[in-house]
């Protein structure tokens, strides 16, 4: 590449944490019992002219990431440069100004509009606001203009109506326009597309995309949507609770993806073209609890390529037994179940880095190893036991010991403008028993 | 060929509406053999929710259903209002949208079970529902440690799971479900398709999967429906109706779906209409390219071509005059009615 262009936005070890509240005393009070890192540790550049696609699940922190870039949501540290302004704890009326050439357009164009105030007085009043257009003749002119420049045309039509009289594209429409009256510089676009009806969609990222050519627009594209995503962008991040686990050209990631994740997504789109199959190698389980993620690789208990050191721990083991007892027959499942006593004990903390212990139902430690290692036996494939140095049972519990985790890193793959976070790719670095981010439960 | 499973023919919902009669269903007619998945696809208003609820005998208060609804041989419409809900009940499963609101918050999974059970099939012990129940949740991969949980213990991908072994505790010879997977992450929905795709190698019920999705339809049914404005408007196998639409709103609905091989947007002109006052004859007339004079006077017979079937003049030209056969220029509706 030639020499580098200044960034729009660039977001630098970004991270938001939110606030466990478990009832109604503690947020009286304002204690707390644990946080989610809804975002964690994200870094991002954003070019003039580009459309850069934040992709990921519900859960995977893409909205609160893109709140964040227009300091919507408080981040917790790490800073968000705005032409080389610094977002990060600026004041309210300090942020105001910016917000013009920062806006945003969410996946529920109902919920955006009030419903007692007309398209048209939405837009003048954001207008008003940014002190834009002076004059009440101005004022309308500017909101005419920028109705029909979404395709609400004639602007008289549609200056006077409620968002109730409105069908679903033309509210979103109007969502568009207001933001676009405002002259941004760029549009955090939060699923724009995935309330609406199949035949409307392509309509509204069509208008988007006519937006960014004639307005020069910079866009931030948040979805779920694979498919829409390869079409409208020109960058990709994937996300993974709160994590970006791969991002690239948009060209690349699809002809190639390398983050198991990315691969697994890519898999399940439903494709409508019926000559193809149903995957069958699909990851197992669902996102997990953002409050309280996995040590390691977060997505390493789903991870069909996960191997010794992705962060292998006590509670996997569980998810190894439920997963067992799905299959064998009901009496021994009983036994076992009895065995094997509540489940919480295998959510046990650590006290010794890297050694999990379980106790089972008094005194039958030697029994429950005995199924271990029978589920070892029967799936040796299954990853978890490639993350199992060593399980010993002694009279009242089970103690296993499992390879030095790391947490992977986001790093460039050599020979490609790809950068992924994953051991498959760049030699782990373990944790060395460190307060790392991952390895340390803060529910506890 | 066995017998249809589920044989509609001419059924007909309509409701109240603040404006008039709303004609959800307007006269649809098909079929559903054992072991088939037929995909209803349509957009939000074609009436593809109203059908499906209408089958189960879901429908708002004051509503009116007509036409003729058979399962299993017996006309559900003209049995007793008794009767009919006994051979539903027992034959005919539905799984929702939103598992979170059909599951009781304040009853354990296993009471979901047992009280099904109970109600439908009396003469089995506490013991038998037992082992019914985790048998059914445990094909579904729903651990028997979770069997005494509630259901907000659960992730909404295991809830749908749930569902899906509730509607089949029961061994129901028909399922309904209504967009199961909309609500769902990727990957989830990934999943819940290939557990539908096991439940039919298994327990072969038919089953009518409404959904907005047409990648859905491509990877887990055998057969489509498209509705348009409370009609079918074109029926066949997935695959030749992918390959060779022959209705044009099918045509238009497969090329405006954005796919991971969109490289270029279509749309279709102008909204759906509205069916307190629905266009006259073909509903589609006012959106389509190539809309003739007959299309907006004579409502269009349903041709069958080799093995599809489809409700569109443009297959029947040889029954049309020359006035007929006039080309009708397409309704101008300015950009901001489109959507």
């Amino acid at each position: 590449m030639p020499t580098k262009p200044e960034p729009v936005v660039s977001i630098s070890d970004l991270h938001v944490d939110f606030a466990l509240r478990t009832n109604a005393v503690a947020r009286l009070i304002g204690s707390s019992s644990g946080t989610v890192r809804a975002v964690d540790g994200v870094n991002i550049e954003l070019a003039a002219g580009e459309v850069l696609g934040i992709v990921g699940e519900s859960g995977s922190g893409k909205s609160t990431l893109g709140r964040a870039l227009l300091g919507l949501v408080r981040p917790t540290g790490g800073s968000v440069r705005y032409r080389g302004q610094e977002l990060v704890g600026l004041r309210e009326t300090q942020l105001r100004p910016l917000r013009r050439k920062l806006q945003m357009v969410f996946q529920d164009p109902h919920a955006s509009l009030n419903p007692s105030m007309t398209v048209g007085r939405a837009i003048s009043d954001a207008l008003r606001i940014h002190g834009l257009h002076p004059g009440a003749a101005a004022r309308a002119a500017a909101v005419a203009a920028a109705l029909e420049r979404v395709g609400l045309a004639p602007a008289a039509r549609f200056v006077d109506k409620y968002p109730g009289e409105l069908s679903g594209g033309q509210k979103q429409r109007a969502v568009i326009a207001r933001a676009i009256a405002l002259g941004p510089d760029v549009l955090v676009a939060d699923e724009p597309i995935s309330m609406l009806d199949m035949s409307v969609r392509s309509k509204i990222l069509g208008l988007l995309d006519e937006l960014k050519r004639d307005l020069g627009l910079t866009y931030v594209y948040i979805t779920h949507d694979l498919a829409s995503a390869r079409f409208f962008c020109d960058r990709i991040a994937i996300m993974y609770l709160g994590k970006i686990v791969e991002t690239g050209p948009t060209d690349e990631i699809f002809a190639n993806p390398r983050h198991p994740y990315t691969k697994a997504l890519l898999r399940a789109v439903p494709d409508p073209d019926p000559s193809h199959d149903v995957p069958r190698d699909l990851p197992r389980g669902e996102v997990p609890d953002a409050a309280d993620p996995p040590a390691g690789c977060p997505f390493h208990p789903r991870c069909p390529e996960s191997f010794a050191p992705c962060g292998w721990q006590l509670r996997d083991v569980r998810m190894i037994l439920e997963q067992r007892w799905t299959t064998v027959d009901p009496e021994q499942y009983t036994a076992e179940v009895r065995l094997a006593g509540d489940a919480e004990r295998f959510n046990a903390p650590e006290a010794t880095p890297g050694v999990g212990v379980v106790h089972p139902a008094a005194g039958r430690a030697e029994e429950l190893l005995a199924v271990l290692a029978d589920e070892r036996d029967t799936h040796p494939e299954e990853p978890l036991w490639r993350g199992v140095q060593a399980m010993a049972a002694d009279d009242r519990a089970v103690r296993l010991e499992f390879v030095p985790r790391a947490v992977p890193q986001l790093l460039p793959i050599a020979g490609s403008d790809v950068s992924v976070s994953c051991h498959l790719y760049h030699e782990p670095v373990p944790d060395g028993g460190s307060d790392d981010a991952g390895s340390v439960s803060p529910a506890q | 060929m066995s017998a249809p499973v589920v044989d509609v023919r001419d059924m007909r919902v309509w409701y109240a509406g603040p404006s008039g009669p709303v004609q959800a269903v307007d006269g649809v007619t098909f079929a559903l053999r054992q072991g088939e998945v037929l995909g209803l696809v349509g957009e939000s208003g074609s009436g593809k929710s109203t059908l499906g609820r209408g089958l189960m005998g879901l429908v708002p208060r004051g509503a009116a259903i007509d036409g003729s609804i058979e399962f299993d041989g017996r006309d559900l419409l003209s049995l007793p209002k008794k009767e009919r809900g006994r051979v539903r009940g027992a034959g005919m499963g539905l799984i929702f949208q939103e598992p979170m609101t059909r599951l009781d918050p304040l009853m354990k999974v296993s009471k979901h079970f047992t009280e099904v059970l109970k109600v439908h099939e009396p003469k089995l012990s506490k013991d038998e529902a037992r082992i019914r129940a985790l048998d059914a949740l445990r094909s579904l991969g729903i651990p028997p440690t979770r069997y005494d949980n509630y259901p907000h213990e659960f992730s909404g991908g295991m809830r749908q799971r749930i569902m899906i072994a509730l509607a089949l505790v029961l061994r129901p010879k028909f399922i309904v479900a209504d967009e199961p997977t909309t609500a769902l992450d990727v990957l989830v929905e990934a999943q819940i398709l290939r557990i539908l795709a096991d439940i039919r190698e298994r327990y072969a019920p038919a089953i009518l999967l409404i959904t907005h999705n047409l990648g859905i339809v491509a990877e887990a049914c055998d057969r489509v429906a498209v509705m348009y404005a409370g009609r079918i408007v074109e029926q066949g196998p997935v695959r030749d109706i992918f390959a060779t639409p022959r209705h044009p709103y099918t045509r238009a609905l497969l090329n405006s779906t954005i796919s991971l091989s969109t490289r270029e947007l279509h749309s279709i002109p102008g909204a759906p209409p509205d069916l307190v006052r629905p266009p006259t004859a073909c509903r589609f007339h006012p959106r389509c390219e190539h809309v003739m004079r007959v299309c907006a006077d004579v409502f269009p017979p349903t041709v069958r071509v080799d093995r599809q079937e489809a409700e569109c003049w443009l297959l029947a030209t040889d029954r049309i005059d020359a006035a007929g056969r006039a080309p009708l220029s397409r309704q101008e509706v300015p950009v901001a009615d489109e959507a």
